[in-house]
């Protein structure tokens, strides 16, 4: 009977085994089979996954669908006494284990297993082919870490491992200068991160003496006013903590990474820097929730919609396939950085599901053009692809469609979903004081709404459509079955996971009834707080069957709705009208505006505004540069004014020391020349003639002078007695 | 019975090794081994004077303390001296070392 | 084996004497090493004897005392030394001492199959590097304060003369700026010493911290402090003491520099622990400030240096600066998590800077250069030194997983928590200011160590390492692999393999300080 410890040391143990074996035996191994060893063990961990959330619906004794956490405890540091500490004065490793960690194991190892099987052809007969897998297995071995963390310090762990297997990967193709720097950006630029992570966790450590999940949330879950922790000081550790998903999760400011990854091999960019890792700084947020007081999630809310426009605004106009994937991933995750913000946790994490698939369909897509490309990823370059690679474009085009939000396609209920929340939150928030700049939660997702559609249909139009514009390369595009395969698998996940049938939402619903002994923090709607900041959604679903197939979220209670309700339905529609066509609208003026290529724009760009806008939005308005002229180079500047002081202020002073020391000594002796010098001079002249004489006994040979100084002495003694016995 | 006597022959008998090393050794190192075996015949004298004479105090001892410590003091620099003239001539050969004579 | 167990302590001192003489008196080059690499491996297999059960209990807990009254210093051998002036021949073993002995054992081996090939007369070079191996073992078994100075001194002679003689072009200069700055340290701590032994009569060092506790005014009590500060910050290094290191490190010899970076430095920060802070605790809660500040600006300061360097050994020797300035911090905090993480880095520092040193050193043999702009590539025709190196520079980057995380977090989270310890009077904002600075420094950590491994490693291989390099040589590899074992083994099983003997000392530790 595998029960489910041992799945999970297995789910673990077999990627990490993999990636050690890899990479001790890889070149041995050699390169087809590496690559199918590397394929066939992700594919077992799916399958292990699989017999894990069978498991997990029937059910353990106390753990299970349902019914409640996996929970397990290792001794790991030792911290100090403090009260209510599970192990006295120790921090532990913790297993942390519900459905929504299911369901992002499953999610990880589906997609990690989809991209080793599209790597086999992606990356053939590269020199590094089994390092590829390698690192790939590591991946999966510490994105699966992260998901079982159950304490913040485990997964600062996880995060900082992730983030090495992101750098090693980035910087893959390591000749690519490039390819190195970005490797070096994404890690460094997470790292600024994980400070603010690690100080967060530093001070609830502090005050607490436990990162343990769990107990986190029962300290502080309920009315944070009772804790030893003042409000104030408990928002900003949650805007710290925040931070550290800030940093995975490509947000503003620290968004400027996840363009530059995009140096390294495409399936990285779909498993890592589409799927997975980002995600995690989301799942991190989801994991924190109920510890986030309201102005946190504010903040959160803010940063949120900041990255989203960002994001949306950078992807029109980047010439480059990949990067402008990227800014639509940052702004996607926008969006549910957004709905924590908003409070709307399913939707997050709805989101983050339908999105990792959706989101790597469409790298993977890229990635088929751009290897068939000969790697090279300029929008310019491309064009008419579609009757080249039919499969690719097709499954392209499904990706667009899920991510757009038309209806039947899993993106329409997850990003529907945030929006209705959103909606609600705003219209809730409309009698508060801060209501405009509240409002905000509405209208900037709703914006986004239009720009999503309008973007990617951008990449479709100027991928597949219109007239090839690189004869050479156009004539060499081809599409191979193993690259094709994850493709369709995957443009099929994009479509179903939305489905109320389908076991995510139902999962999430889980997720909050397990963790109910925890969840404290979340008030129930029907307690009458006005404040949109104090109420959270997941209560909202009743049950998966409450939300239709249309995604429209509809209240099912029996008993008359109470103001707040009426207002929240209220937001629902609002939020319907407002983006229920929005998809059909921006793909159709996608359509219109890039059915010539690069044709319309380019004759826009004449319009000098409309140039200066394109320009600034392709150089990602700025913030590399600003960055680096600010940051890298105040860095710069210190650590030159570092050496500057170490060689010329303290060594010298060092020496100079020394030189005083040296100079009093001899100012005194010159004070000796011409104070004692002169009465002595007579004695001394005396004395070196006399030297004269002596200096005949100086032979420079020690032992005779010994010798004669023996001899003396023994006269000396010699005397004495004989003076003694005369006596 | 152990007596002070005894103590002084083996003093003697000390110092009369170390002033032989001395005298025929040529090699620095040698020398100084035979110096410090002359300043620890010196040392046994003082303590046992200190015990077969006061007893109490411990005059004798303290002294003997210093002698070692400024023992010590003496090889750091005679190393030193030593090893800078290993560096100038090749070889630690005390007859070698005839350049101060006048 | 009651008997070895009984003379464990002082078979570890003195055995590396005797080799040292006998290596001395043995003219073959080859025999010399030889047997300097077996006595060295006899005082490793000894030492590890430290963690068998049944020899020293880890688990015993009590006061900080001597095993005979119920304390957790074990081993205890007391034989009197110079009654007149109650010195003793007092050695023992802790928590605080232990891991440091495990390690500096396994340096030594480690150094001398480094130097295996060591041209310039072996025989005195492998005599006092075990002469060497004494006076650091010595110094951290001693438990009498003059045995301990003793000690202390013994190992400062065969550094200046390993680094004068042995060194590079400017040997002579850093030996001698090396024996002065520390020199100076030194005169510092006697002074206090003889201090200390006028007021109380006694140079028990375990005794001590009550003996202490009515002596002397406050203002006096300070001062001394203060100079036994200033001996061991020096020795740590701390900035404004530091500037002896990197010339210390650029001129040593690849084996010398893995035992000045892995061990001696560890001399200044187990003073602290065990002599510094606890004889004068009120002094070193009163003026935190000055500890915390220093250990902090000792790590920026020492990652901004090393942010500014082009030569790869000057590099890793002001990151040294910079790790050890979490060292001086975690000890400055006294709580049980920083002081624990304080020992864990310094042994996490060990084992990274050590090999780290080397890895320089294996270049420094290929190409005779360490200029980094001039390196690169070597990934492509060294695949498995890139490994390894890559491995330890992520464990001295404070990767999770590798020695270097635990330390870090470990000092980290104490000094967040240290309001909750001795350090109640400190004002709360004053202690997250410093610890803030303290953790932003892992950025810089992150950003010179992985700019070096794509500068040196990583890219096309320069120009003028064109002709294929050979990988590491077996006794190369010999001489990492221990290494990245260690490193990896304490990075996943932290509790298990260390903290597990420092813990029930550190509590009693705290005990006497607060």
């Amino acid at each position: 009977m595998l029960t489910l410890p041992i799945l999970l040391i297995l789910l673990l143990a077999l990627p990490l085994a993999t990636s050690l074996f890899l990479l001790a035996m890889g070149r041995r191994v050699g390169e087809p089979l590496a690559g199918y060893v590397g394929t066939g063990t992700s594919m077992a961990s799916f399958g292990i996954s699989i017999a894990m959330l069978v498991t997990w619906i029937y059910k353990g004794a106390t753990w299970g669908y349902e019914s409640g956490p996996y929970l397990d405890f290792v001794r790991w540091l030792p911290i100090g006494n403090y009260a209510g500490q599970r192990d006295e004065g120790f921090l532990q490793l913790v297993v942390y284990l519900d459905s929504l960690g299911i369901l992002m194991m499953t999610m990880v190892s589906l997609v990690s297993a989809v991209v080793h099987l599209f790597s086999l052809g992606y990356i053939k007969g590269d020199r590094r082919y089994p390092q590829f897998f390698s690192y790939l297995s590591l991946f999966s071995f510490c994105m699966m870490g992260l998901i079982l963390s159950g304490s913040l310090l485990q997964m600062l762990v996880f995060f900082e491992l992730v983030g090495l297997c992101s750098y090693l990967l980035i910087g893959f193709w390591q000749e690519k200068r490039e390819a190195s720097r970005a490797a070096i950006k994404a890690f460094v630029v997470n790292r600024v991160g994980d400070v603010g992570f690690i100080i967060g966790v530093g001070i609830l450590i502090a005050y607490f003496g436990t990162a343990t999940l769990p107990d986190l949330w029962l300290i502080l879950g309920h009315d944070s006013d009772q804790t030893a922790m003042s409000t104030g000081l408990l928002t900003i550790v949650g805007m710290l903590l925040a931070m550290g998903a800030f940093g995975k999760s490509a947000q503003f400011p620290l968004h400027t990474w996840l363009p530059d990854a995009m140096a390294g091999p495409t399936p990285v960019s779909a498993l890592i820097h589409a799927a997975t890792m980002v995600a995690a700084g989301v799942f991190l947020l989801a994991r924190i929730y109920p510890i986030l007081t309201h102005d946190a999630r504010l903040f959160v809310l803010i940063i949120g919609g900041v990255t989203i426009l960002l994001g949306s605004l950078c992807a029109l106009a980047q010439r480059d396939l990949k990067k402008a994937l990227a800014f639509s991933t940052i702004a996607q995750l926008g969006y549910m950085v957004l709905a924590i913000g908003v409070g709307s946790w399913s939707g997050a994490i709805f989101h983050l599901i339908t999105h990792a698939f959706f989101k790597s369909l469409l790298f993977l897509g890229a990635g088929n053009v751009i290897y068939t490309m000969h790697h090279d990823g300029q929008l310019a370059h491309y064009g008419g692809l579609w009757r080249r690679m039919p499969v690719t474009a097709v499954t392209f085009a499904i990706g667009i469609l899920a991510m757009s939000g038309a209806p039947f396609l899993s993106g329409f209920y997850s990003k529907e979903m945030i929006i209705a929340h959103a909606a609600s939150y705003a219209e809730l928030a409309s009698q508060e004081h801060r209501a405009v700049l509240l409002q905000l939660a509405l209208w900037v997702p709703v914006i986004a709404a239009y720009l999503t559609p309008l973007y990617m249909t951008r990449l479709w139009m100027l991928t597949f459509a219109g007239r090839p514009r690189k004869r050479k390369l156009y004539r060499d595009a081809s599409e191979a079955g193993v690259m094709s395969f994850p493709l369709v698998l995957l443009s099929g996940m994009a479509i179903v996971t939305g489905y109320s049938w389908f076991p995510v939402q139902s999962m999430i619903q889980g997720t909050i009834i397990e963790s109910n002994g925890y969840f404290r923090a979340m008030p129930q709607l029907s307690s009458d707080r006005a404040d949109p900041l104090a109420i959270s959604w997941p209560m909202l679903m009743p049950s998966p069957e409450g939300i239709s197939d249309s995604g429209e979220p509809t209240e099912v209670t029996v008993a008359p709705l109470t103001p707040v309700e009426q207002r929240v339905t209220r937001g629902y529609d609002v939020a319907h009208s407002l983006t229920g066509w929005a998809w059909l609208i921006g793909i159709l003026t996608g359509i219109a505006i890039w059915w010539r290529g690069f044709a319309l724009t380019d004759r826009m760009a004449r319009f000098t505004p409309f140039a200066f806008v394109r320009q600034a939005l392709a150089h990602r308005l700025y913030f590399d540069d600003l960055y680096d002229l600010v940051f890298v180079g105040a860095v710069q500047v210190v650590s030159a004014v570092a050496v500057g002081v170490d060689r010329y202020l303290i060594d010298p002073a060092i020496e100079a020391m020394a030189k005083l020391a040296r100079s009093i000594g001899r100012i005194s002796s010159r004070a000796d020349d011409a104070a004692v010098d002169g009465v002595v001079r007579g004695v001394s002249d005396a004395i070196w003639q006399g030297g004269g004489v002596m200096r005949l006994t100086q032979s420079g040979r020690i032992r005779i002078y010994v010798a004669s100084a023996v001899a003396l002495g023994i006269l000396i003694v010699a005397g004495v007695v004989v003076v003694g016995i005369a006596r | 019975m152990i007596g002070l006597t005894h103590y002084l022959i083996l003093a003697a008998i000390v110092f009369a090794c170390g002033l032989l090393t001395v005298l025929t050794k040529r090699h620095a190192i040698g020398i100084l081994m035979g110096v410090e075996l002359m300043l620890n015949a010196a040392n046994i004298n003082l303590v046992a004077f200190n015990f077969y004479t006061t007893g109490e105090k411990l005059d004798g001892q303290i002294f003997a303390l210093f002698v070692i410590v400024l023992a010590a003091a003496e090889a750091a620099v005679a190393l030193a001296i030593f090893f800078n003239f290993y560096n100038n001539f090749g070889s630690v050969d005390v007859d070698r070392a005839s350049e101060l004579k006048g | 084996m009651e008997l070895i167990r009984q003379n464990l302590l002082s078979l570890l001192i003195f055995l590396p004497l005797v080799g040292s003489i006998v290596v001395l008196l043995v003219r073959d080059a080859k025999l010399c090493r030889a047997i300097a690499l077996g006595t060295s491996g006899l005082v490793l297999v000894l030492s590890l004897l430290l963690v068998v059960p049944g020899v020293f209990d880890w688990s015993q807990a009590g006061a900080y005392a001597y095993e005979s009254t119920g304390g957790v210093v074990q081993l205890v051998q007391r034989i009197a030394w110079i009654p007149s002036i109650s010195a003793e021949y007092l050695v023992g073993v802790d928590g605080l001492s232990m891991p440091l002995v495990i390690l500096s054992s396994l340096v030594f081996v480690l150094a001398i199959v480094a130097g295996w090939n060591t041209e310039k007369s072996p025989g005195g070079f492998f005599a006092l590097i075990l002469l060497l191996q004494t006076g650091v073992l010595g110094s951290f078994l001693a438990l009498d304060f003059l045995l301990f100075f003793v000690f202390f001194e013994v190992s400062l002679l065969p550094m200046y003369f390993l680094i004068g003689i042995w060194g590079g072009p400017r040997r002579e200069y850093a030996a001698i700026k090396f024996f002065i700055y520390t020199f100076v340290g030194s005169i510092a701590i006697l002074i206090a010493l003889i201090a200390i032994y006028l007021a109380t009569n006694s140079l028990d060092l375990i005794a001590l911290p009550k003996l202490l506790q009515n002596s002397f005014t406050p203002g006096v009590r300070a001062t001394l402090f203060f100079l036994l500060l200033g001996g061991f910050l020096v020795k740590l290094p701390a900035v404004p003491f530091h500037t002896w290191l990197p010339d210390a490190h650029v001129e040593a010899p690849t084996p010398i520099s893995m035992i000045l970076a892995a061990v001696l430095l560890k001399l200044g920060g187990y003073g602290l622990l065990r002599i510094a802070i606890p004889l004068f605790s009120d002094v070193a809660i009163e003026y935190w400030h000055v500890l915390a500040g220093i250990g902090v600006l000792s790590i920026l300061f020492g990652a901004f240096c090393a942010l500014g360097q082009t030569d790869f050994k000057r590099l890793v020797a002001y990151s040294s600066v910079s790790h050890m300035g979490l060292v001086l911090l975690g000890a400055s905090m006294l709580t049980p998590a920083s002081i624990n993480g304080a020992i864990f880095m310094m042994i996490a520092h060990g084992l990274t800077s050590c090999a780290l040193f080397f890895v320089v050193g294996v270049i420094y043999d290929r190409v005779h250069h360490r200029d980094i702009d001039r390196l690169g590539g070597l990934s492509s025709t060294m695949p498995l030194y890139t490994r390894l190196s890559a491995v330890m520079i992520f464990a001295a980057l404070g990767l999770p997983g590798l020695c270097g995380f635990v330390g870090e977090i470990m000092v980290l989270m104490g000094t967040f928590g240290a309001g909750y310890g001795p350090l109640k009077v400190a004002p709360t904002w004053a202690i997250w200011l410093i610890a803030c600075l303290a953790t932003s420094g892992i950025v810089l950590t992150a950003g010179y160590m992985l700019w070096t491994l794509q500068r040196v490693f990583l890219g096309k291989a320069h120009s003028q390492t064109t002709e294929p390099l050979p990988d590491l040589t077996r006794r190369e590899s010999l001489v990492l692999w221990p290494l990245v074992v260690m490193a990896i083994g304490l990075g996943v099983l932290p509790w298990t393999l260390l903290l597990v003997f420092t813990r029930t000392t550190v509590e009693a530790w705290l005990k006497v300080v607060s």
